[in-house]
């Protein structure tokens, strides 16, 4: 069980990282389209039109795609001025709650999402602009990243209980515990000094 | 209602629910206890036209180019530069870590960055020259707030987004009371070293053929912030058009430097990913709340209520300033700006306040969250820097640089026009 849940959530967290580079890859193209027709606009007079709507769609997308990733890797903001002073227990007793919230939310967006999507197809909705955009398209796109990030959560939620009810709180702390600010600027420093050259100070 | 609310909200919060599930549990029960309409279907809906929008498209983009400008390696060559020029003032080189914080900031919209990528560099400085390691760190993590004042700005577009104000307008404001501020943390360093000289550390000589050969190196940054600023008021780009070239630049900056490859763009790419996801999921969770509050009028009641409290214009101002002093001491800035600034900027507006100059006052707030214990991002950047030592040493050095920002908030509300005349006079 543990041992078949581990290599899940091993497959979804390479699975999110992937999405996530994929979802930057979409914002990146879309700073080159939206360069492109800046350029064209002021030097050829020329527009390529529909490149506003585009890159939204990739912010969109490219957002949804990242969220699993920011999931499994303790990325939300967790207010924890009285959570990192509970016991050990208590603590991850809030971090259950904090998944669950979670998935309880996006679950409510993912599920109403997906009527936006259909409602899309069903009408064979076009964007309002030169493009005409069939909607279902990016909709769609943008909604797996709400169904994958479900899926992910449900994994990441059922692997903490594993510790949780065996009372390894170190263990559930591992999985979805707050990163504290200290773990959140040591990796801002990280990337820093990565640039530099530099050796990390400790 | 309001009470229910605020012990829904609070008690979220103290759980260490993650701010973007705490607002839309808390969106969802408010639609199931007070609303007679099924509210929740709209989640979907709301969901996908807020996370589209073209102005919002800037927020990653502007990450982004930090994320290049951090790895591209181009802090080293430019601290230098301003070091030659600056090293003769009493405090030396913390000058000169102010003047790099305040030109990086030109380039990046990001105030961790900004701390993050100067520290690093100057840093190693500190116990060479026997600088006194308080204030020199202060200068790190105050310096590094800049980011976020002087344009492009990450948070002034999330305070544009959420109030309807322009970011061009936001940007021209922030920039005289960000070089202000700037200046206004050299004079703390000037004070302090002529105070006590011991604290401002051995110059560093420099000959003037290598200050004025040193200027080339302020060239890169001052090219980026030309393209990303400079398209905006030549009328070329909008924010996100002028972001879309900032990250082009960044990324030939990168490639000149050497610093480009596929290893480096895939972790940009997914540092930038990171904090998109982070933020934008709050952002959804925050525009649901807003529409559900609104549908069942709490959003008017809460208003009414603040209103009612019979407090005059300056009052509230006032009221609003310790208001974000407490809350930053607690509350990572972007998520306190998307949860408040829906309520707060409508009062303010009713009470006759601008809403780009209320931006700037609101900016400066946040800078002094990022430096204020326990919960100041910018603290513990500058700290993660040093092989050793006390977090206090950074706190108690980054204090009187939270005077300079209260300083110049007293100087924004006698003088409105450090922020609003630039963008009167550009338009």
């Amino acid at each position: 069980m543990r041992d078949a849940l581990d290599a899940a959530l091993g497959a979804a967290r390479r699975g999110s990282t992937a999405a996530a580079i994929a979802g930057g890859g979409l914002i990146l193209a879309a700073a080159g389209l939206v360069s492109v027709d800046v350029l064209l606009r002021k030097f050829a007079r020329v527009t390529l039109g529909g490149a506003d709507e585009l890159s939204g769609y990739a912010l969109a997308i490219g957002a949804t795609w990242s969220f699993a990733y920011v999931l499994l890797n303790r990325g939300n903001v967790r207010i924890d001025a009285l959570y990192q002073h509970l016991p050990k227990a208590l603590a991850a007793v809030c971090d259950v709650l904090a998944v669950l919230a979670l998935l309880g939310f996006v679950s409510v967006v993912t599920w109403y999402g997906f009527g936006v999507l259909s409602e899309s197809w069903r009408i064979g909705a076009r964007s309002n602009s030169a493009l005409a955009v069939p909607l279902f398209v990016p909709q769609a796109l943008w909604w797996l990243g709400y169904a994958w990030f479900v899926v992910c959560a449900v994994l990441q939620l059922v692997r903490a209980l594993l510790p949780f009810a065996s009372g390894d709180w170190t263990g559930v702390n591992r999985l979805i515990g707050a990163r504290s600010i200290v773990e959140e600027a040591a990796e801002e420093v990280a990337s820093a000094l990565h640039a530099s050259g530099a050796k990390a100070p400790r | 209602m309001i009470t229910t609310t605020l012990a829904l909200l609070l008690g979220l919060m103290a759980l260490a629910i993650p701010v973007a599930a705490a607002m839309g549990v808390l969106g969802l029960v408010l639609a199931q206890m007070y609303s007679f309409l099924p509210v929740r279907g709209v989640a979907g809906e709301i969901a996908w036209t807020s996370s589209n929008e073209f102005l919002l498209v800037a927020l990653p983009l502007f990450i982004l180019l930090g994320e290049l400008l951090l790895r591209s390696g181009l802090a080293e060559k430019m601290y230098e530069a301003l070091a030659r020029w600056l090293s003769w003032l009493p405090g030396g080189l913390m000058h000169s870590n102010i003047a790099a914080c305040a030109m990086f900031a030109a380039t990046s919209g990001s105030s961790v960055a900004t701390a993050a990528t100067v520290g690093t560099v100057a840093l190693p400085q500190a116990a060479r020259f026997g600088y006194n390691d308080r204030l020199f760190l202060g200068t790190l993590a105050a310096g590094g707030t800049l980011g976020i004042l002087i344009p492009p700005s990450i948070n002034m577009i999330v305070y544009a987004v959420l109030t309807n104000t322009s970011v061009p307008k936001l940007y021209l404001a922030g920039i005289f009371p960000g070089v202000l501020l700037a200046l206004m943390f050299m004079g703390v360093v000037a004070i302090a070293c002529a105070w006590r000289p011991e604290w401002g550390g051995r110059r560093v000589r420099s000959t003037f053929s290598a200050c004025v050969k040193g200027l080339v190196h302020l060239g890169p940054p001052l090219a980026i912030f030309l393209v990303v600023v400079g398209s905006i008021y030549a009328g070329l780009a909008t924010p996100t058009e002028a972001a879309s070239l900032g990250v082009m630049a960044g990324l030939a900056l990168a490639w000149w430097t050497g610093a480009l490859g596929w290893r480096m763009l895939g972790e940009a790419l997914l540092g930038t990913m990171r904090s998109t996801g982070m933020i934008m999921l709050i952002i959804v969770a925050a525009y649901f709340l807003n529409f559900v509050m609104s549908s069942i009028g709490l959003t008017t009641k809460l208003t009414d209520t603040i209103q009612n409290l019979g407090l005059s214009k300056w009052q509230m101002m006032f009221a609003v300033v310790v208001f974000y002093l407490i809350l930053g001491c607690f509350m990572e800035t972007l998520s306190m700006m998307i949860t408040t600034i829906p309520i707060v900027a409508p009062v303010m507006q009713a009470l006759g306040f601008d809403m780009v100059w209320f931006g700037i006052v609101v900016i400066v707030l946040i800078e002094a969250a990022l430096i204020t214990p326990p919960v100041g991002l910018n603290l513990f950047v500058v700290q993660n820097l040093r092989p050793r030592g006390s977090m206090n040493d950074v706190i108690v050095g980054a204090l009187p640089f939270v005077l300079a920002m209260m300083l110049l908030l007293l100087l924004l509300a006698v003088f409105p026009g450090l922020a609003l005349w630039l963008p009167q006079v550009m338009s």
